[in-house]
């Protein structure tokens, strides 16, 4: 999806970024953007205030990332090297999509291959969709394509 | 853990050591008594790798819970499918050297042919569907392992929908 910056950060002519994550969400959350600047490019975190579909208009702009609570998540399966295991991330409280938090880990662990579709959350046990929305107090997992017995 | 379903019994194990074919299988027919007939299945670890290599150690790693859920629900699943008294799916995890059983499937039932159906039938859900991480070791070093094309082609045989993994 490629989004724009209502508010550019700064007048240095940052005029267009790409949301590297899911685009299926309103509300508040941090995406994967790709930022474009006079030939230069960078990868950073944004918080994006409203996502929609690719080539519309993306309200919001940089800015800090939400305070939240604090969470454990885990990993299974091949996707757990990358992370050693576990990882503790800030989720909002309003709740983060799971493809948020996919794009979140990525960017804060630089690890692209959590962002697989492959890769499933399993929220409180229950493997679920990339729309799911975590909430602050879930048990919140990343698992690998099973290999089966 | 055992569970019974209308005078039926499910049993799911996960292992953590070899698993104790002999007293598995009379355990399983002790718990439908007066059935005519009890199938059994081993899969066994393989000496060598799918490219031919010798293998030194084959590593199952497991989830605290959706493991144990997983083979429960397969287990229950071929229950409901089949005329059979009782199914037992056993499965290990950790590692386990060539020749060691990995899986016990075993079905109790009134007639061999539901019982050998039904034991084919969990095998083929636990291929694909266990909730396992498989990894090898050896000369090659250590390899991840996903189910294969015949694994996917063997399940898709039951005409059924993924239930819900």
């Amino acid at each position: 999806m490629r989004g724009f910056l209502a508010r550019p950060a700064s007048p240095a002519a940052i005029t267009e970024y790409n949301v590297l994550s899911d685009d299926q969400w309103h509300g508040v959350m941090p995406c994967v953007c790709q930022i474009k600047s006079r030939g230069l490019q960078a990868r950073l975190i944004l918080a994006v205030t409203s996502c929609i579909r690719y080539g519309k208009r993306v309200s919001g702009g940089p800015g800090p990332m939400v305070d939240g609570e604090r969470m454990q998540i885990e990993f299974y399966g091949r996707i757990a090297a990358s992370f050693g295991g576990a990882a503790q991330v800030e989720i909002p409280e309003a709740g983060l999509p799971v493809s948020g938090l996919k794009a979140l880990l990525a960017s804060r662990f630089n690890v692209d291959a959590v962002l697989h579709r492959a890769v499933r959350a399993a929220v409180n046990n229950e493997f679920v969709p990339e729309s799911h929305v975590i909430r602050p107090g879930d048990t919140v997992e990343f698992l690998s394509p099973v290999s089966g017995g | 853990m055992t569970r019974e379903i209308q005078g039926q019994s499910v049993h799911a194990e996960l292992a953590t050591s070899a698993i104790d074919v002999a007293a598995q299988l009379e355990e399983l027919r002790l718990r439908a008594p007066g059935h005519g007939a009890v199938v059994s299945f081993q899969g066994t670890v393989r000496s060598l790798t799918k490219q031919g290599e010798p293998l030194e150690q084959l590593i199952l790693d497991h989830h605290p819970r959706m493991t144990l859920a997983s083979l429960q629900r397969i287990a229950e699943a071929g229950l409901r499918r089949f005329e059979v008294s009782a199914v037992s799916v056993v499965h290990r995890c950790g590692a386990m050297t060539p020749g060691e059983v990995i899986v016990l499937v075993g079905v109790a039932s009134d007639h061999r042919r539901e019982a050998f159906l039904a034991a084919d039938y969990v095998m083929d859900r636990l291929k694909t569907e266990a909730v396992f991480w498989k990894r090898e070791l050896g000369p090659f070093g250590e390899r991840w392992i996903e189910p294969t094309e015949r694994d996917m082609m063997d399940r898709e045989r039951w005409n059924e929908e993924d239930a819900g993994n």
